[in-house]
This record gives C-alpha cells, sequence and structure tokens, in this order.
C-alpha cells in the first residue's frame, strides 16, 4: 500500500467513525439533501414514464408515416366548403402520384356505430371503407385469413375483415357471412384489436355505395424518414390546389409531433431539475452549517492532528471525505425514499413509471458534487485552525 | 546542539511576550521552563515545538530553520521529530487507547499495521498499561491517560519531547511515576526533554531550568 492510500483509507475510516459517533445529528443534517435527491428521483422517473408513454403512443400511429383528415366542419366557412367538400379520390390520385416509388398510401371511409348482421344476430359496430395499403400503414395484425388485397378492389368483391372480439362473440369464421347496408360480405380475415376499438369491420371502400362521401384520412407512409417533411410540405401545397386553394384538412407528421413532443418533454425536465437542484442547494448549505459547527465544536481535535503532525491537506480532505460521505447517506437515503415514493405510487395511481436507474445515479452524482462543493469551505476553515489556538482552548 | 533559538521576538497586539529571545538546547538534555504566570513560558515551547510562529528571529533544528519552512514541512517535522505531552492529556475520547497511541503513525509516512502494533504493544508495556490496549481512552483516569499522552508521544521515536505542565492535574503518587518515565527517556534512551512547569517536584528532575520574566 502506498503513503497516498494507507492515509486515505485512515481519512475514510475516520470519517466514518465520525459519523458513527455523531449519527443523529448526521441524519438530521441531511434530510434537505434526502428530501432533494428524492424529488429529482421521482421527478425523473414520472417524466420518463410519461415520455416513454407519449412517445410510444405517437409510435403507434406510424413514425414513417404522413397522416391527412379533414378539418372539422365548424372550422370552415360556409361559403370556402362549398367550394371544396374534404379529402377525396382525386387527392389519393395525386399523393400517389407525389409519393410515387418512395411510399404508398391508403384512405379510409369511417361510419360509427353502423348495424351489421350475421346468420346467429346482429350488433353495431366501426364500418371501415379502405384500400389495400391499409393494413400495412396501420400495421394491421392479421390473425387469421387474409388482408384486403388490391384484386379485392380492382374486382369489386364484397368481403370483409373483421376483430378478433367480434368474431369470438359472435362465433364468425373465415367463409362465414356478415351483412351490411343490404350487401352480403364474405368474411376472409380476422385481425388484432386497433386503437383500442374492440368491433371494427374492413371492407374495400369502393364496395359500400357511399354516393361521393368525403375520405375520413388518407394516410402516407414514406420509405425514407428524413424525406417526409419534403413529401408532407409537396402533398400539402398540392391539395390546397386541388381543393379550390382552401386549406380544409390538417396534415399530421408522427415524427415532428415526436420532436415537438421531446422538446417539451425536456423543458419540462429542466424546469423540474431546476426545482430539484435549487432544493439541492438548500440541503447542501444546512449540511455546510452542519459540518462548520462540528468543526467548531472539534478544534481542540483538529489543533491536536496538526500538532501531531497532520498537514493541512489531511485536513482539508478528512473534512471533504466527511462531507461526501454526509451527502452519500443522503443521496442513498433519498434514492431509498424516492422509489418507496414511486412504488406507491404505481400501487394507488395508474401514472406510467419508469424506475429509472438513470434517475439513481444522477441522484448519487448530485449528492457527491454536492458534498464536494459544500464541504470545500468548511474544509479550508478547517486547515486554516492554528494548532495552538486549538490546543489552548478549552 | 540539537535545537537553537535566536532573536525570538513574539507579541500578540501590543503585549510583547518573548523580545530577542536567545536559547541552545543540547541533545539529552532535561530542560525546565519556568516562571510567572504570563511570562511567556507556554509562547516559548509552542514557538519552538513548531505550533507557533514568533514575529521575527530564527529556529534551527538539525541546521534548518523551521521558521521559514512551509507548513505541511513543519508538519513533518512535529510528526517524525518531535514527541508532545500536553497539561491535559488531549486524547481523542472516541478511540481506544492503541488508537490514540498509534495517531502520529497515521499521520506520517506509510508504515506496516504490523509494525503499528507492534510498536504501541511494546509502549503500552513500557507505560504500564498493557491490558488497557482496546479500552476506549475515556473510561482511563486521568494518571493512565497521562501515560498514553507519554506513549503517542514516543510512537515515532522523537528527538526532542516538548511537554506541557504535564503534571499539572495529577497527585503526587501519579506524577512521580510520570516524572520517574520522562527521566528514563533521557538517561536511558538519549532523548531530549523541554517542559515548563510551576511544579518544585517537576524541577528537581531537570538538569537545566531557565527562568523567564514578564515583559
Amino acid at each position: 500500500m502506498n503513503n497516498r492510500l494507507f492515509s486515505l483509507k485512515y481519512d475514510f475510516l475516520s470519517a466514518l467513525q465520525h459519523l458513527k459517533t455523531k449519527w443523529i445529528h448526521s441524519v438530521l443534517s441531511v434530510l434537505g439533501i434526502v428530501i432533494s435527491i428524492s424529488s429529482i428521483i421521482v421527478m425523473i422517473s414520472i417524466s420518463d414514464g410519461a415520455k416513454k408513454k407519449t412517445i410510444e403512443n405517437i409510435r403507434n400511429l406510424g413514425i414513417n408515416t404522413i397522416r391527412i383528415k379533414n378539418k372539422p366542419y365548424s372550422h370552415i366557412s360556409n361559403q370556402k366548403s362549398n367550394k371544396s367538400s374534404g379529402l377525396n379520390i382525386q387527392d389519393l390520385k395525386l399523393i400517389n402520384r407525389i409519393v410515387n416509388k418512395y411510399g404508398y398510401s391508403s384512405m379510409t371511409y369511417k361510419l360509427q356505430n353502423k348495424s351489421i348482421y350475421f346468420s346467429n344476430g346482429d350488433t353495431t359496430s366501426l364500418i371501415l371503407g379502405v384500400n389495400e395499403n391499409y393494413h400495412l400503414i396501420e400495421q394491421l395484425n392479421i390473425l387469421k385469413g387474409r388482408p384486403i388485397l388490391e384484386n379485392d378492389l380492382t374486382m369489386y368483391r364484397t368481403v370483409a375483415v373483421i376483430s378478433k372480439n367480434m368474431a369470438y362473440k359472435y362465433n364468425i369464421n373465415i367463409n362465414d357471412s356478415i351483412t351490411f347496408n343490404n350487401i352480403v360480405y364474405t368474411i376472409i380475415g380476422i385481425s388484432d384489436i386497433k386503437d383500442n376499438f374492440n368491433n371494427y369491420v374492413l371492407f374495400p371502400h369502393n364496395v359500400l355505395n357511399l354516393n361521393n362521401k368525403v375520405f375520413d384520412e388518407i394516410n402516407i407512409f414514406i420509405e425514407d424518414k428524413n424525406k417526409i417533411l419534403l413529401f408532407a410540405n409537396a402533398i400539402k401545397k398540392n391539395i390546397i390546389k386541388n381543393h379550390n386553394n382552401i386549406e380544409n384538412f390538417i396534415v399530421n407528421i408522427p415524427l415532428e409531433i415526436i420532436s415537438n413532443e421531446e422538446e417539451t418533454q425536456n423543458v419540462f425536465n429542466i424546469v423540474l431539475l431546476s426545482i430539484a437542484l435549487m432544493s439541492l442547494l438548500t440541503g447542501g448549505i444546512s449540511v455546510m452549517n452542519a459540518v462548520l459547527s462540528n468543526i467548531n465544536e472539534q478544534t481542540r481535535e483538529i489543533g491536536l492532528k496538526l500538532a501531531l503532525g497532520a498537514t493541512p491537506i489531511r485536513i482539508i480532505r478528512f473534512y471533504l471525505l466527511y462531507t461526501v460521505l454526509l451527502t452519500v447517506i443522503g443521496g442513498l437515503l433519498g434514492g431509498l425514499f424516492g422509489f418507496t415514493i414511486l412504488f406507491l405510487l404505481t400501487l394507488s395511481t395508474k401514472i406510467f413509471i419508469i424506475f429509472s436507474i438513470k434517475a439513481f445515479i444522477i441522484g448519487i452524482t448530485m449528492s457527491v458534487l454536492s458534498g464536494l462543493v459544500f464541504g470545500i469551505y468548511p474544509a479550508l476553515r478547517a486547515s486554516k485552525i492554528e494548532p495552538i489556538l486549538a490546543l489552548r482552548e478549552f | 546542539m540539537i535545537l537553537q533559538a535566536n532573536n525570538i521576538t513574539k507579541s500578540y497586539e501590543n503585549n510583547m511576550v518573548l523580545e530577542k529571545f536567545n536559547l541552545s538546547v543540547e541533545r539529552g538534555e532535561f530542560l525546565g521552563i519556568i516562571g510567572p504566570s504570563g511570562s511567556g513560558k507556554t509562547t516559548l515551547l509552542s514557538i519552538l515545538a513548531t505550533l507557533d510562529a514568533p514575529n521575527s528571529g530564527e529556529l534551527l533544528f538539525e541546521d534548518e530553520n523551521l521558521i521559514t519552512l512551509s507548513k505541511s514541512k513543519t508538519s513533518v517535522v512535529r510528526n517524525e521529530k518531535f514527541g508532545f505531552i500536553f497539561q491535559h492529556s488531549n486524547m481523542l475520547m472516541h478511540l481506544s487507547v492503541k488508537d490514540n497511541i498509534a495517531l502520529p503513525f497515521y499521520y506520517g509516512e506509510y508504515e506496516e499495521e504490523t509494525t503499528i502494533q507492534k510498536t504501541v504493544e511494546l509502549l503500552l508495556s513500557k507505560v504500564g498499561l498493557i491490558d488497557f490496549g482496546a479500552k476506549d481512552v475515556k473510561y482511563l483516569s486521568g494518571g493512565e491517560q497521562q501515560r498514553v499522552a507519554i506513549a503517542r508521544a514516543l510512537v515515532k521515536n522523537p528527538k526532542i519531547i516538548f511537554a506541557d505542565e504535564p503534571t499539572g492535574n495529577l497527585d503526587e503518587k501519579n506524577s512521580i511515576q510520570i516524572l520517574d518515565m520522562l527521566k528514563e527517556l533521557v538517561s536511558k534512551e538519549n532523548k531530549t526533554i523541554i517542559i515548563v512547569t510551576h511544579d518544585p517536584l517537576v524541577i528537581k528532575y531537570c538538569t537545566r531550568v531557565i527562568e523567564l520574566e514578564k515583559l
């Protein structure tokens, strides 16, 4: 063992012993650190959970997609709505020309709560009129059979894909029939739940006879993520032209929403961390006060150590170690307290929380740093004690 | 000559305590410093032991002026060459007897733990406290604590032992025990002892006594 390690080991053990002899005083002095570190851990864990959940939700929309839907009628003046009624087949053709080989598009008619009939009953369901790309863009999981394909549309086949819940509930299988709007359709596929809809049926849009109803949505998949914004701008510009210069639709880009969301989350995190740092500052100052009062009590002891050969650097190091030990204990207690709060929150609320090890590491690092920052002044003060003055003080 | 003070002057605010004070100390001396209260006995001892700095003058130890050394270097000199016995034993009460004796080792150059323990055991038997090593020092009597202080002063085999009224708080029996130990250090190990005292009993043990007067 070299000299430095030998003295470091001794100073560390002495600092530990010091803490042990005054443990109530020590624990009380680090309460501020405990609270601030636990709040850092709670804040980061909740914020990370919220961030993950939001991003997951947005990601479910498809990160490589552009989503266009009609603006609600209330947002468009009567005069304008007469000029253009909304998204239509011309828009879809235009988009396909723009996107060309770089991607593909789907369209959707949406009809809520429509009656459909089976051989053994009837129910109300969400009806979706779609094209051959719908299942690809919506990442629809076909559990049995097949999705709606291009041939179904070109040959005007009266086929349908139903949700697994409906299939299970009404005992419907592939090749069974369902009736909608007096037309009988053959079931060709059973798919997984989509967007929390338990009951839905997909039909080829061109067999639905909807009398020129406008599309509810047009969704576009772009292979290259970097080109999404470029295509979105081009598509928007051209649809506006198609709609007699009326912007009666909304273009959503999940990728952009994610980055905006991340930016908002980062700002939120900065605000939260600033608050936690303020409380760390207060905690650090209270530790500094405690160490200063310790030094006043230990003037004789410091003087004795100096008289016996301790260098001022050793005194500085001892008090820095002592303060860092105090704040690290505060950090560990804060971690324990923070994770307990998070555990209780997961039991009692539906908040999505990530038990963040990153937050714990940040907390401990912050407590070490606060120990170093707030320990340096008391340590310097202790090292300046004159041995003779210390020995005279009884 | 082991220690020489030349023209040492020390004042506190406007109160002159020592003025151009000169002193030479030979190896193996048992030097007593006496004088009335306020004459500067403890101040002189503190300056000779580098615990305090004079306003001017030089302090030669082994041909080196200790006044001009940095604080860290004087710490090393105190650790390796000097031993201290104070009026109050100045123990760290939360430590055991052994740990108190070993303190100078832990503030000096690296030493094997076995060497430290061996030296401490040897000194414990020398001061008659062999069975007290593991005990917390706070449970010892005043006389026993002062014997621990002697063991601590000797643990790094110093050349000079500075003692500030080491028997001041002891009864006669304990005082004689302590003084006999110190005398043995001078006669058998050729240590140098510089002792500040009021006690006529202590003066009897000194090989030379200097008397300070109040300025």
